[in-house]
């Protein structure tokens, strides 16, 4: 019985170039083939066409394959190490060829270049003789020759069976390029597929494709397309990869430099290193479309005389000169990638040179969502995974960061799949965990990041409606866009929370920051303040640029009397920088419109749907939309005890729009706070936690949780660290010795400041 | 036709394949042979000429004789043209060498096409002590005639990419030509002849007994 499935093993040296495929004499009987008979083996993802041989030692369950004519992919690929059915080899029948159509390669442009076409035929159909042909197959030439491989456009009589190739057969040269962009065009690679590129790609294509395919048209109307495109954006937006995807998307060449490739140690080397590659990008551009990728451009080329630096200042000298000698003649762009423009020298970014400037922020909630997609659909998701609600709560996160997320999803995956064999498809719990350990990038870096343990609107006791305002404030735009929308709101730019110490007013933040899942950034005096005049400036605007690019977020602004003084108030020297700060946040947060380079998204996209389609998800696209909309700006939450001392200025609507009183707990607060702190304390059967709030009045939340510890303390200080229930009377004790700090007068203070703030609007 | 005919027949088409290599291969060798003297004295020109053009005459003790540079050079051309020439013989003798092993090695092919049926597989693969198998003996003949393509197909390349301004390619001429001898295996066709060599001779002989069976 034959054995149908093989083993490809690698050829034996002395059948190089012999075309030969040798396989055992029962799979050579399955067939029905003569010796020497061609036979299209399909393997490796290609396929090659050989003549069916035995192999010298007659066994059965081995292939040997000479790809000598092959399909483009089997070039250069090892043969070896896979099974091959014997389904996979098909006998072919042989004809002789009236025609053929060829594509010679030739090893080097000086080949092609001196080439002349009849030699060259001569010379092809030399190399073709007793060769079995099929089109679109490539034959390499296995010994020292100019010519390095020939593929085979076309045969007549057309055919896909296999052509023998006769001393009257005719040969056409359509076309000589060199090895090296033969190898260069891999048509059949996958094309990059990207998410939420679709207003930068096509105009990038368009960029590289006009001037190859139109070129009279062009010259007719006078126009010379951009030579030079300059892409800005945040690290890891998707820059590089741009590049990559347009080049094999339009089938053209790609040619990289990065900066500290081309620095070399000897004086005039790195101009020289320079020089040699713009000389091979402009030769392999005769050819085709090619590019001319500089990453990192700003490392390459920063601003001239501002360190006085006579070698670096030479090479951007020398760059400048290069990139103004790539003509509208030649087929080559120049595209850079850069993550600090402001860095580079201002020569290089005038028309001419790098014309067309091409901005790529942080991506919105649209392309997050597509590039989710994209990313999962080569991914074995399950169907309980919402892509729409990962783009949501991923705010800030650029594409490599969304990259790095799914790949943390597989990773968990497979580590719960190594507990329990089963199947790893990738879960809804898979990427929470992911979540919790891939964070933005942008906010990496942040001086304000923060981790905070979740907490719920539940675990806070009372303040039911301080809670309800907050929830209003915070969670209702996200939630629901188009009411705002529809009612002409917008979302309220700060919060301002006051009240005495120890109500829960952090507490409060942190459980609207966990609830809304925006990103959370928060500020302390210690953060900001520095010993450098202008630092704490610095600081706080680049928290605020953070915060914009990964909006919606929340940046929370604790014991803000501290960090930030009154203009009108104190006219004292040493506060300085208090000023300052001031008149960054004031400007932060109702200033006059963002810097170009914090642009996201590119305008409004056209009519969604063509026609038909269906309404949820126009409903749902629709949503997204709102969402865009009412989410753009940064909500600053701030907490103080004492609003006095801010600046009129802060406290007006359209900075601070709501002002917020947080009260000590009332009694059915108390009860539910006591309720919360003793949840984990044993507590003895006589405790009544209603009669304790009743006796404690003005008692704020933390004097309440200072009182139960105070109690459980003692309880292990009587009973020698033996007791197992604090009892009533453990409560009662530590009550007596316990002074609120709230008196009545504090509370005065708090009320008529509300009330005078109350009067004041009025 | 019976098997055994069939065989019989494609047995004596091979055989008679051999042969012809076997005096093809020595033409061959012969020629490669009277290539080498050729290409040293090519060299040897090639440096002449090369010294010639590098010296100035009227330095020399030579400047008495003026027309002796444009003397010297014209003979030393007029040399390396024969030179040349001689050796472009000689690749024509290569060239049929080749195209006589393609005939025959097609003509062999094609009996074994037209038995192929009869043969069946099983036969064509068979090695026996007196001969090796129809397989083996096709794949030999292939490679002989493969062999002598390339080899051809260099050589010539050789020639043509060389050019009388081009002197240091001329020097470097009769390295380049021992590398294309070395390319690939140099002793297949010896190897493949001494393999077949009993084949050879035990056809000889079953041939006359052949006769004295149909004799009888």
């Amino acid at each position: 019985m034959a054995r149908t499935a093989m083993n490809l093993v690698p050829l034996d040296p002395r059948d190089l170039g012999s075309q030969r495929c040798r396989l055992g004499p029962s799979a050579l009987a399955s067939l029905g083939v003569k010796l020497g008979s061609p036979v299209q083996v399909s393997v490796l993802g290609g396929s090659a066409l050989c003549t069916a041989w035995p192999r010298t030692d007659l066994a059965d369950g081995f292939l040997q394959l000479d790809t000598k004519c092959a399909t483009r992919d089997l070039i250069g690929k090892p043969c070896r190490g896979v099974r091959v059915n014997l389904s996979q080899l098909k006998a072919v029948p042989c004809i002789k060829l009236r025609a053929v159509q060829v594509k010679v390669i030739v090893k080097d442009l000086n080949t092609k270049k001196r080439a002349e076409k009849t030699q060259l035929k001569e010379l092809v159909k030399d190399l073709l003789r007793n060769v079995y042909l099929c089109p679109r197959h490539v034959v390499a030439v296995t010994f020292d020759a100019p010519v390095a491989f020939i593929e085979i456009e076309g045969v007549e009589p057309s055919t896909h069976a296999a052509g023998l190739l006769t001393s009257k057969t005719a040969v056409r040269l359509m076309d000589i390029i060199t090895v090296e962009h033969f190898r260069s065009i891999d048509s059949k690679a996958p094309s990059l597929c990207l998410g939420g590129m679709d207003n930068v790609l096509p105009p990038l294509k368009e960029i590289l494709n006009l001037p190859f395919h139109y070129p009279k048209t062009l010259a007719t109307l006078g126009l010379s397309c951009p030579r030079g495109v300059l892409l800005v954006g945040p690290p890891g937006v998707g820059k590089t990869s741009l590049v990559r995807a347009v080049t094999r998307q339009v089938g053209s060449r790609l040619i990289g430099i990065s900066g500290a490739a081309v620095h070399g140690a000897r004086p005039g080397e790195s101009e020289g290193n320079l020089r040699r590659i713009f000389q091979q990008a402009r030769d392999s551009a005769q050819e085709g479309p090619c590019v001319l990728f500089i990453d990192e451009i700003d490392s390459l080329c920063p601003r001239r005389g501002s360190l006085g630096n006579a070698p670096e200042d030479r090479l951007v000298a020398q760059l400048l000169t290069l990139m103004d000698g790539v003509g509208s003649e030649s087929q080559l762009v120049v595209m850079a990638a850069t993550n600090r423009p402001q860095a580079l020298d201002p020569a290089l970014r005038r028309p001419g040179r790098f014309d067309r400037e091409v901005f790529i922020g942080v991506p919105t909630l649209e392309e997050r969502r597509s590039i989710l997609e994209t990313v999962g659909a080569g991914m074995p998701l399950t169907r309980e995974v919402d892509v729409p609600w990962l783009a949501e709560v991923t705010s800030g996160y650029v594409g490599a960061d969304l990259v790095a997320l799914c790949q943390e999803a597989a990773m968990q995956a497979v580590r719960r799949r190594c507990q329990d064999s089963a199947d790893p498809e990738i879960r809804p719990t898979d990427f929470r965990e992911a979540l919790r350990t891939v964070h933005p990038s942008s906010l990496r870096s942040s001086v304000a990041r923060i981790d905070f343990r979740p907490i719920l609107w539940e675990t806070i006791g009372g303040l039911e409606d301080v809670k309800l305002k907050l929830m209003q404030c915070i969670e209702w735009p996200m939630k629901f866009p188009d009411a705002f929308v529809r009612m002409g709101l917008t979302r309220p730019k700060g919060i301002l929370l006051y009240g005495p110490p120890g109500c829960a007013k952090t507490t409060l933040v942190r459980a609207a920051a966990t609830s809304c899942g925006c990103s959370f950034l928060s500020l302390s005096g210690a953060d900001l303040f520095s010993p450098f005049v202008g630092d704490s400036e610095k600081i706080l605007a680049q928290v605020f640029r953070q915060a914009r690019a990964g909006a919606p977020s929340l940046l929370f602004l604790d014991e803000i009397d501290s960090i930030l003084g009154s203009r009108s108030q104190d006219a004292k020297d040493g506060r300085g920088v208090h000023e300052r700060v001031l008149s960054v946040l004031l400007n932060e947060m109702d200033g006059i419109g963002l810097a170009v380079t914090e642009r996201r998204g590119a305008g409004r996209k056209g009519p969604l749907h063509e026609g038909g389609g269906q309404l949820a998800e126009a409903r749902d696209d629709a949503k997204l939309e709102f969402q865009e909309v009412c989410n753009k700006d940064v909500i600053v939450v701030a907490a103080t005890n004492r609003p006095d001392l801010l600046d009129d200025a802060l406290l007006r609507p359209g900075r601070f729009d709501q002002i917020v009183y947080v009260p000590p707990p009332d009694e059915n607060a108390r009860v539910s706070a006591l309720r919360i702190f003793t949840s984990v304390t044993p507590l003895g059967a006589d405790v009544c936690l209603q009669e304790l709030a009743r006796q404690t009045p003005n008692f704020s939340g933390a004097d309440l949780q200072s009182l139960c510890k105070e109690a459980a303390l003692l309880a292990l200080q009587e009973s020698e660290l033996q007791a197992t229930a604090v009892n009533r009377r453990h409560f009662l004790t530590s009550l007596e010795s316990f002074k609120p700090t709230l008196t009545d007068g504090h509370l005065d203070f708090y009320c008529s400041l509300f009330s005078s703030k109350r009067t004041s609007a009025e | 036709m019976s098997q055994k005919q069939a065989l019989l027949d494609v047995h004596q088409a091979l055989q008679k394949s051999f042969q012809v290599v076997q005096q093809q291969e020595r033409v061959w060798a012969d020629t490669l042979a009277v290539c080498t003297p050729l290409l040293s004295s090519l060299s040897n020109l090639a440096e002449q000429l090369q010294a010639c053009k590098s010296l100035t005459f009227s330095n020399t003790a030579f400047r008495d004789f003026p027309d002796l540079e444009s003397r010297l050079k014209y003979k030393l051309n007029r040399a390396t043209g024969t030179v040349l020439e001689k050796l472009g013989e000689q690749m024509n003798v290569l060239r049929k060498v080749r195209d006589t092993t393609s005939n025959q090695v097609a003509a062999c092919f094609q009996t074994y096409e037209q038995h192929a049926d009869s043969i069946g597989l099983t036969l064509a693969v068979e090695r026996s002590a007196l001969s090796p198998s129809v397989a083996d003996m096709l794949e030999w003949l292939q490679d002989i005639e493969r062999l002598y393509r390339n080899q051809y197909l260099s050589r010539r390349l050789l020639l043509q990419s060389i050019s009388a301004e081009n002197l240091t390619d001329i020097h470097a001429l009769s390295q380049s030509w021992g590398r294309v001898s070395e390319q690939g295996d140099p002793d297949v066709v010896p190897d493949i002849l001494l393999k077949a060599s009993f084949f050879m001779e035990t056809r000889q002989d079953s041939k006359y007994c052949k006769d004295y069976e149909s004799e009888l």
